[in-house]
């Protein structure tokens, strides 16, 4: 009990001492503490190679006497500590800003810095020179300040501000309160004119360690306009960093930020323009847009013609849905944009024969339409963008679309934009995602999961050679969906990139590589070749492993510990199977035992069987589900640790004594 | 007789047609016209590429590289169909211009304009044409496909049209000499008819085994920044000592600081090896280049403000601080990276694309690598080891010197493996513990110092052991700052090495994943391996339950040309100790040795995922 108390006691102190931290530091531009010079590491974590001090945010309303709008202003500061060598990096910084036209450009001005060292017991001081500060150009409309701060080291702080002024109000910069290195403190102010109504969705957190709302006496005065201003502040305390974890969608799903999109917009005149919408809302001005509802008409006008060359008549609706996904998927390359409107017109795609997602899926919806199958488009965020949540009906959320076509009762969901794909499979951007469906009026959302089992089954046939002291083996790979996927984009139709890549996996083949079905996606991929392989022999006997390294040799799962949930983002699932010839003189001396597990979250069926001349061993491993709690990190860890050693266990032939 | 030649039109035909049916797309023609005055370069392009297939569309996307002071115009392009009609023009809207920063610098002036035509009937051509002007340049022509390039060209001609008195120099590899014209007041140099037919390059084979066409034409007198020549080898130092001339000033400050540092000290080398200190300690490598910043460096006062300079920058600096107190040092041009490529001593070249600076010590040359906040004193690595470097001096000095080797004991990494079993099935922990040298030291050094030790535990997590292995802990150690050398010690727990067969048990050798190359059939160039590589494993199995050995250790033991494997292993007095020496010699390999080559590695390999056996008492 005593020790309890003790321990307990230890811990509040430490508590205590971390809080008390923030005194510390100085929140003035300009003003360095000597703790903050002299501290060497971060007491809450101790591999901090860097850390945010302060971070302050102000977001503010400037009337524009040029437009007669306003313009919204975002300033941000920031201190970082620099504790180590791997923490200098943190001294470079990028700004991406938008230019849209002549008069509608985003600028950043008051671009300063500063970085302090301890130099033999003197505080040194280097500024930023803005002759070191450059513009890249990254896009056609974006732009990219970049620069090194000057003399940055192991111990160096560093601080910068600037301000973004910007006319687009919907792009308020969202607040990343927490980082990869820990934040001390990171505070947001947000100044709010009664003209415009932000909604703020927060992310990773359930509430703020500081937060408050306070109106200004004050009124003031633009043209005609009186008003006061409201403040809100919302700070974080203490964030540790973030670590970056295997299997997870984005990290910006879990790292804790605010996001501000405008939801209402007050007229001078009293009106009310709602930006916050309805997803029904939403779905009805999706089907109203030129670059969405009106590009799936024209498509379907388009489509009409089209279509006579696919030769369509008599087939099944499935079979409609897969010629005409083919044609789209054989005629158009994705230009490798997310997006969720079309680029062009259906007539400008026509011509240059490549667009992105939203100008291929829509052209599809259209085409199956024109051939009679009810398709909708589904929006969504991708695993990259984001998870959705779906509270907030923004459509500045949803970044890409696909199809969802119904033949048979049946419903497919399609995307054009990958041909190496069977045509009901998606690529991994737009998989274990929500997607809103977009009919007139609608309010349904579906979880977009990939039923389809990414599959590997590898067959081994395992002979000895003359001499007994190596084996010959042909090998059939056949991979089905995703894993087909992943062998046909490392193919790519060159037998050297497939045996580049077996050689890589420790097979050695030898002469010619066969690989079959290699275009035709909706057929499982299937590569054989000839190998050998050396085995063990120790005492007159004989170890064979049956599926000589080529099974599950690596436990993918490593962590101690895990705090977030697993995505594999499909279902994946291994058959190994392999038929040794015993060889003349010898039995079976010992056999692995059999293992069958079937529950809730994997399958492990790994069994041997003795034949007159031959032992067959197989091995299954499935994956029952693609997303997994946190929790069962541990149990899915123990499966691949046992189908780790289970599947790499020899097969043991003895001197069969006849005489 | 008509049959005969249709048959033949017709074989013809088919055998270019699968020719060109091979290729996802392909160039068709591509014609170049370059033409330099003392302070002008036009180049003129004309290109007809042809895609082939959907799986060759991304060749569509055409790039056109040029710097801020080049002018860029794109002219016509279009889509032709199979037939030669035009499908689709491209607007002058359609040209997108971009940024094209390296993911080494900060910031480049460099840009690209590129566009995009796309058609979906098979085969299909682009035809583009573009006009670049530059007015300061080094190079009148230099045209090399890249071996990563996968698409042949069918038919390239080049032509070099410069006046009469206008001095240059050429070279051309693998591609016939030119046909010389002169046409008035002008000069041309016309080849023709060039095609390259794109090769895979294998494993380790040196690039000069690709047998690459190439042309370079060089302006024998030349202005870029200064007035320079590209008449000798010297000359060409000359001017690269003329570029950088003025950068070595120091302000009062920083000599001040030198002199802090170096006071009380006399011996030369020490006072370069503490400057060198101070320069790793307080700079840092930033690549900002603009103008003609890619061969002429930021003067040393430029470091001093800022505390960071690319590779130039950094040398001019520390050469700076050399010279302030006395000590001569060169600013010296290499070409880096694992693999050391050979310089043509005939032809004059920009082949570096790296900066060391030298030190001539009475006895002793030290070579420092000014960009690397870590490397000990002189100590070059994989980066820029064993090759030669053209050290810049003025007034026709300027000379190669060479780099010195990576020997056997800069790259022995010796590993030490204990294993204690406490019982024969279930968990127990391994301890490895590993000093690292060579590649493996430059890495983990790499990693260390900019990753976090959450990244650099994954980075463990994943490549040390293969299996299910936990890693409990880990240590980094280094034995000074002056040894290029690392210690890790990592603690694993694991079931996966030890395996129970009746009443024997196996247990694994930890093996080396070697490098993989292909099959002898498969090979069909030769093998240039930089520099060598060497391990030596002791492995320890310790046993709480009696054993005994199942049967004696197969000893191996094989020496070839190409290095050397030796195992053996003892099993006593509870303890089952296996040593390893692997060794991988260095060299040239002709695709004629390349068969026993492979077969060394083979049964290194086959040796190395051999178990132990041992016998519970």
């Amino acid at each position: 009990m005593k020790k309890y108390i003790l321990i307990n006691l230890f811990l509040t102190i430490v508590n205590v001492a971390a809080i008390a931290q923030i005194d510390k530091y100085s929140l003035q531009e300009g003003v360095v503490t000597s703790y903050e010079m002299e501290m060497t590491e971060y007491i809450l974590d101790k591999d901090a190679e860097a850390v945010v001090l302060y971070e302050e945010g102000k977001n503010y309303f400037v009337p524009n006497s040029v437009s007669g709008g306003f313009l919204l202003h975002m300033e941000r500061f920031i201190k970082i500590k620099i504790l180590k060598q791997a923490g200098i990096k943190y001294g470079e910084f990028e700004i991406p800003y938008y230019i849209g036209g002549i008069r509608e450009i985003e600028e950043v001005y008051d671009l300063r810095g500063a970085t302090y060292n301890m130099e033999k017991g003197r505080l040194e001081k280097t500024v930023l020179n803005s002759k070191n500060v450059f513009k890249e150009i990254v896009g056609e409309n974006m732009r990219m300040m970049k620069f090194a701060m000057p003399d940055v080291r192991e111990g160096s702080v560093i601080e910068f501000k600037y301000t973004i002024k910007t006319p687009y109000f919907f792009n308020m910069r969202e607040w990343q309160f927490q980082k990869k290195i820990p934040v001390v403190y990171s505070v947001l102010m947000y100044t709010a004119i009664p003209y415009y109504e932000y909604t703020y969705i927060m992310k990773g957190a359930t509430k703020f360690d500081e937060y408050n709302r306070q109106e200004r006496n004050d009124e003031l005065r633009f043209d005609n306009l009186v008003y006061r201003e409201v403040m809100y502040t919302f700070g974080m305390k203490n964030l540790p960093a973030f670590k970056d974890e295997e299997f997870i969608s984005s990290p910006n799903d879990y790292m804790i930020l605010l996001n501000f999109q405008i939801s209402k917009i007050y007229s001078q005149s009293g009106s009310v323009k709602e930006v916050m919408s309805t997803w029904p809302k939403i779905c009805d001005d999706f089907l109203k847009d030129s670059n969405f509802g009106k590009y799936i008409k024209s498509s379907e006008k388009e489509g009409k013609k089209i279509l006579g060359e696919l030769n369509l008549q008599g087939l099944s609706d499935i079979d409609k849905i897969k010629r005409i996904t083919e044609y789209v998927k054989f005629n158009y390359n994705w230009d490798g944009y997310n997006d969720k409107y079309t680029s062009n017109k259906v007539s400008a795609f026509l011509k240059q024969k490549t667009g992105n997602a939203a100008d291929i899926n829509l052209f599809l919806i259209g085409l199956l339409r024109a051939a009679g199958i009810n398709a909708d488009p589904v929006v969504l965020s991708t695993r990259k963008n984001g998870t959705i949540n779906i509270r907030y009906p923004f459509s500045k959320f949803l970044n890409y679309v696909i199809v969802q076509a119904s033949a048979a009762d049946e419903l497919y969901f399609i995307d054009a934009t990958v041909s190496a794909l069977a045509f009901d499979e998606l690529p991994e951007r737009c998989t274990n995602v929500n997607g809103l469906i977009v009919k007139s009026k609608s309010d349904e959302w579906i979880g977009i999961v990939q039923n389809n089992l990414a599959l590997t089954q590898k067959t081994f046939h395992i002979a000895f050679n003359e001499t007994i002291d190596a084996v010959n083996v042909d090998t059939e790979i056949k991979a089905y969906s995703f894993d087909a996927y992943y062998y046909r984009t490392r193919y790519k139709g060159v037998e050297g990139n497939i045996a580049e890549y077996l050689q890589a996996q420790g097979a050695n083949p030898i002469g010619e590589i066969k690989v079959e079905n290699y275009t035709d996606v909706e057929q499982p991929i299937i590569i054989s070749y000839h190998s050998n392989a050396a085995i063990d022999v120790i005492d007159d006997e004989l170890y064979v492993k049956p599926f000589l390294n080529q099974s599950i040799t690596d436990n993918i799962f490593k962590q101690a510990k895990r705090t977030l949930p697993v995505d594999l983002i499909y279902r994946q699932g291994y058959s190994f199977s392999s038929v040794i010839e015993i060889p003349k003189g010898y039995k079976v001396g010992k056999l692995p035992k059999n293992i069958y597990y079937n529950k809730e979250l994997v399958t492990i069926d790994y069994k041997t069987v003795v034949n007159e001349n031959t032992v067959t061993v197989s091995a299954v491993f499935e994956f029952k589900k693609s997303f997994y709690d946190a929790k069962d990190y541990s149990l899915l860890k123990e499966a691949y640790s046992t189908i780790v050693g289970k599947f790499n266990e020899m097969i043991m032939f003895v001197k069969d004594s006849v005489d | 007789m008509k049959t005969l030649v249709t048959l033949i039109f017709y074989s013809l035909l088919f055998s270019i047609l699968a020719c060109s049916q091979d290729y996802d797309a392909e160039i068709l023609s591509h014609v170049s016209y370059h033409t330099a005055s003392k302070s002008r370069l036009t180049r003129m392009d004309t290109v007809v590429l042809q895609i082939n297939k959907r799986a060759g569309d991304y060749n569509a996307l055409v790039i056109i590289p040029f710097t801020k002071s080049d002018k860029l115009t794109i002219g016509d392009a279009w889509i032709e169909d199979n037939n030669g009609k035009v499908v689709r023009k491209l607007k002058q809207n359609e040209i997108k211009e971009y940024s094209a920063v390296s993911n080494f610098s900060l910031y480049e002036d460099d840009f690209i304009k590129s566009f995009e035509l796309k058609h979906n009937t098979y085969p299909y051509k682009i035809k583009y044409s573009f006009k670049l002007i530059s007015t300061s340049f080094i190079n009148i022509a230099h045209w090399c496909p890249a071996y990563t390039n996968k698409q042949p060209v069918r038919n390239k001609k080049l032509v070099v049209s410069v006046p009469v008195n206008y001095e240059i120099r050429y070279q051309q590899h693998y591609v016939n000499p030119p046909v010389k014209k002169i046409m008035g007041d002008n000069q041309q140099l016309i080849w023709d008819s060039i095609s390259y037919v794109p090769v895979n390059r294998q494993k380790d084979a040196p690039v000069s085994s690709l047998k690459l066409p190439s042309i370079t034409v060089v302006p024998i007198n030349f202005k870029y920044g200064k007035q320079g020549s590209w008449e000798t080898w010297e000359t060409f130092g000359d001017w690269i000592y003329s570029l950088n001339e003025n950068a070595g000033e120091l302000p009062d400050s920083e000599k001040i600081k030198i002199n802090q540092l170096l006071y009380g000290l006399s011996d030369t080398r020490e006072k370069v090896q503490v400057l060198y200190r101070y320069l790793q300690d307080y700079t840092r490598y930033i690549n900002v280049k603009i103008d003609i910043g890619g061969l002429k460096s930021y003067p040393a006062d430029y470091v001093v403000k800022n505390k960071y300079g690319d590779c130039k920058a950094l040398c001019t600096y520390m050469k700076a601080m050399l010279s302030y107190v006395g000590i001569l040092s060169y600013y010296t041009l290499i070409n880096s990276g694992d693999e050391v490529l050979e310089i043509d001593k005939t032809f004059p070249a920009q082949v570096f694309d790296h900066v060391i600076l030298t030190v001539l010590f009475e006895n002793d040359t030290v070579f420092l690598e000014c960009t690397n906040k870590n490397a000990p004193f002189g100590y070059l690595g994989t980066f820029t080891q064993g090759r030669e470097a053209f050290m810049i001096d003025a007034n026709g000095k300027s000379r190669f010197i060479s780099t010195p080797s990576l020997s056997v004991e800069d790259i022995l990494c010796t590993r030490k493996i204990t294993s204690s079993i406490t019982s024969l099935s279930g968990q127990f922990s391994v301890n490895v513990d590993m000093n690292l040298k060579g590649s493996d030291y430059e890495i983990y050094t790499q990693l260390l110092t900019n990753l976090n030790r959450n990244v650099v535990e994954k980075y463990l997590r994943n490549y040390v052991m293969s299996g299910t292995f936990e890693l409990l802990d880990f240590k980094f150690e280094n034995e000074s700052r002056d040894f290029a050398g690392i210690n890790l010690n990592a603690t694993f727990t694991t079931r996966d090495i030890v395996k129970r067969y009746g009443d024997k048990t196996g247990m694994s050798l930890y093996p080396h994943e070697l490098t993989v190359y292909e099959s002898p059939d498969k090979r069909t160039q030769p093998i240039q391996l930089h520099y060598p590589v060497s391990y030596i494993d002791t492995i320890e199995y310790t046993f709480e339950t009696p054993v005994e050995e199942s049967s004696p250790f197969n000893a191996v033991s094989e020496v070839s040309k190409f290095g050397h494997y030796v195992i053996n292993g003892k099993y006593a007095d509870g303890k089952y100790i296996v040593v390893k020496n692997i060794y991988i010699n260095k060299g040239y390999y002709p695709l004629s040795e390349y068969e026993e080559f492979y077969k060394f590695l083979i049964n290194i390999r086959k040796n190395e995922r051999k178990n132990i056996f041992i016998r519970q008492l």
